[in-house]
């Protein structure tokens, strides 16, 4: 596994500008295509754009930013999360297609063991991946001297919490007693 | 009962063809406007919106619906290096239908400053004083004193007056407002007068035609005069073309598609660009947000989101320009939940777990900073992308770094005078602050760099600059090119520099003196006459449709 110092050297002037990122990320997203984890099994029933990897992806990812918010019953749990997976997977078609190629290609990326070293430092699959390790990966990724991989964390973690508070019933959770005001009002 | 026609570029079936005197590109502050002035004058007018016609029929007080429906790129559009999220909006009625409604006229020292530096003389504040008076009265634009200021308002005067700020109370665009708080999701009740229930229905009621779903995509034109604007039918949600083409050919052509796709579409369009500066010194706002916890309950998700300001730090060192750091203007920011636990809070597992459960006691304050005015900004550059795509490159240089650090101090300043139990910057690094000590210490502890500092915009400006010559500018002061003879710029990509405010009603005078000054101008091969009211459907549908079937067209009620 490359140690982040050691991506700092290497990749230093391929990460230096923003445009460079973006053609990095789409590069690697179809090399990342080809060398993929196998053994991921679908969350959703059906899905639109994430594939397994992504969905096995996106329920550690949540079982970790949403820890504290989560049901601690097991079952419920698993069932939220579930929810989560799929309210992303609704919320990329609703990205505009530029948007969906990057957020889609990062996912392959992050699917596969060569470039998910490369980008978050994490060598392992997500399938055995720990509460605790997606933590302390996210923690890593957050205080990162490498601004890519601060954008990923940000990606990454507002991806599954924005799904997550898309749904009105996590709203008393927070206080949020909803609108004053309900609908549908009248077109002028 | 009215006949509107309102064409949905989603349900086209075939390709489009319309004639028409002036096609205007973009439904926001500047084309909304522009399109009633124009319509009333006689002319008929043709609208392009890339989004869809939402109205308070189908708006959803759920924020993680309304974003994709209202927004640009459902809300994630940001800049080349990701470092700034930029809001805009994209619906019919653009910005003016998700605004919180705060109206400001421009400030006169932004105005003088555009006189002395660019010489825009029609700009002078006593030459503007009719135009902001008839856009105030034409969107009840008043000093709100309906209701009382929400207690996250409240906080920022509490805080000011401890600490001997001056602050103000807002002008708002509203009328019959319920106080309901959801501004930013479209209003429910049609209270907030943007485009979408003004100068839009009353343009459709006088014959004017809008084609929603449908995105510009190039001006045809010979390099001297405009013919024609080629459009993209769009999916429902104003995302993805449809395959099907719209074009639109006209005497004149207006372009109002926002700061970021107005220079865009003169860019891919090939547009003479003789002073090179189309797409360049864009200007966003650039805004360093503060939460903090309250020791009473804010419900920072109920009432008007902004009603209250303060100028005390608008003007550092006493100057316009030649600073060490931008001035700013402090308001406030609303919370919901998904905007607080998938934005704003930057936090995972039980860290982002304890705030979110505070939600009912946050406060949000937001620097609000004028950039642009230094010579040495080089602020943001539009770049196109692929065939459609556009991008904003806009580096967070020391000078920007730099203000938005001192800024969210000195909000941690006002919050703590307010009564605050703690701070939290927007910030990668940052942990509650209970005190001006505390957040003294963090600010020098951690990095202030991109994408660790964090920094959004709801103001995109410039791009399209006016000015006195082709050498010097895109636009001349009545927002005519330069170049082109029948091609117009009327939206906030006009403006030099930033307004210093929220830029909705500068908008709104400018279209009102642009387009007024375009529709009593020689241009016309027609003469233009005033509509009349009360014109039979078939004297206010002057286009022969190439085919009626094509897209849908609604009938409405006004």
């Amino acid at each position: 596994m490359p140690s982040e110092a050691a991506l700092v050297r290497s990749r230093r002037s391929l990460l230096k500008t923003g445009a460079a990122t973006i053609a990095f990320i789409g590069v690697g997203g179809w090399f990342a295509s080809y060398l993929t984890d196998k053994g991921a099994r679908p969350v959703l029933d059906k899905a639109v754009h994430l594939d397994p990897q992504a969905q096995v992806m996106l329920t550690k990812l949540a079982d970790a930013v949403l820890d504290g918010m989560l049901p601690t019953d097991a079952v419920a749990r698993g069932r939220t999360i579930v929810e989560v997976v799929s309210t992303a997977d609704k919320s990329i078609a609703a990205l505009p297609p530029h948007l969906q190629k990057e957020i889609k290609d990062l996912f392959g990326m992050l699917g596969a063991a060569p470039t998910r070293a490369m980008l978050i430092g994490q060598w392992d699959g997500w399938i055995g991946a720990s509460r605790e390790d997606v933590s302390s990966m996210l923690a890593g990724l957050r205080s990162s001297s490498i601004s890519l991989r601060r954008g990923i964390y940000v990606l990454l973690r507002d991806t599954v919490a924005s799904s997550f508070y898309a749904d009105p019933g996590t709203w008393k959770l927070v206080g949020y007693p909803g609108p004053l005001l309900r609908g549908p009002g009248v077109e002028v | 009962m009215k006949s509107r026609k309102t064409y949905n570029g989603a349900a086209l079936d075939k390709d489009f063809t319309l004639d028409t005197d002036v096609v205007i590109v973009g439904t926001g502050a500047g084309g909304g406007f522009a399109a009633e002035i124009l319509t009333n004058a006689g002319l008929r007018v043709v609208m392009l919106e890339k989004g869809g016609y939402h109205t308070a029929r189908n708006f959803s007080q759920n924020d993680a619906e309304a974003t994709p429906m209202l927004y640009m790129d459902a809300g994630s559009q940001r800049t080349k290096d990701n470092g700034i999220v930029v809001l805009q909006g994209r619906t019919v009625g653009g910005g003016t239908t998700i605004n919180w409604t705060t109206s400001f006229r421009t400030p006169e020292l932004t105005l003088n400053h555009w006189v002395d530096a660019y010489g825009l003389k029609s700009f002078a504040p006593q030459a503007m004083l009719p135009h902001f008076e008839a856009v105030e009265k034409r969107l009840n634009i008043h000093t709100w004193k309906e209701a009382e200021p929400n207690a996250n308002n409240r906080m920022v005067a509490k805080g000011c007056d401890a600490l001997g700020y001056k602050w103000d109370l807002m002008r708002r665009n509203v009328n019959g407002c319920a106080n309901s708080g959801l501004c930013g999701l479209g209003c429910p009740i049609n209270a907030k007068q943007g485009m979408l229930v003004t100068t839009i229905p009353s343009a459709l009621d006088k014959g004017a035609v809008i084609i929603y779903c449908a995105e510009a995509t190039r001006i045809v034109h010979d390099g001297k005069r405009a013919s024609a604007v080629e459009a993209l039918a769009m999916d429902p949600l104003g995302q993805s073309p449809t395959g099907r083409k719209i074009r639109i050919n006209a005497e004149h052509v207006v372009v109002a598609a926002g700061a970021i796709r107005s220079p865009a579409l003169l860019m891919r369009s090939k547009v003479p660009d003789p002073s090179g500066l189309t797409g360049k010194r864009t200007f966003l706002h650039p805004v360093s947000i503060v939460m903090a916890k309250m020791r009473e309950q804010i419900d920072p998700f109920h009432g008007a989101p902004q009603s209250v300001y303060s100028d005390h730090f608008w003007l550092p060192e006493g100057k316009l320009f030649g600073t060490a750091r931008l001035g700013y203007k402090i308001q406030t920011q609303p919370l919901l939940p998904a905007l607080l636990g998938g934005l704003l809070n930057k936090d995972s597992g039980p860290a982002a777990a304890d705030l979110l459960k505070s939600l009912p006691f946050l406060q949000s304050t937001l620097a609000l900073h004028r950039d642009g005015f230094d010579q040495h900004e080089k602020c943001g550059t539009v770049e196109l992308a692929g065939t459609t795509g556009t991008v904003l490159d806009y580096p967070i240089n020391d000078f920007l770094m730099n203000s938005l650090a001192q800024s969210t101090l000195e909000m941690m300043e006002i919050q703590f005078a307010a009564g605050a139990e703690y701070s939290l910057p927007l910030h990668l690094d940052a942990r509650p602050l209970r005190n001006m000590t505390e957040a003294k210490a963090w600010a020098k502890e951690v990095k202030m760099e991109p994408l660790r500092m964090l920094t959004g915009s709801a103001h995109v400006m410039g791009g399209c600059q006016m000015g006195t010559d082709a050498k010097n500018s895109v636009v001349n002061e009545w927002g005519r090119h330069h170049a082109m003879e029948n091609l117009s710029v009327i939206d906030a990509s006009v403006f030099p520099t930033s307004i210093g405010a929220n830029p909705q009603q500068s908008i709104y005078a400018m279209a009102f003196k642009n387009a007024t000054a375009l529709a009593r101008s020689s241009t016309w091969r027609i003469s233009p006459t005033p509509a009349t009211k009360g014109l039979s459907t078939s004297q206010i549908a002057p286009f022969v449709f190439a085919d009626a079937a094509l897209g849908r067209i609604s009938d409405a009620v006004s």
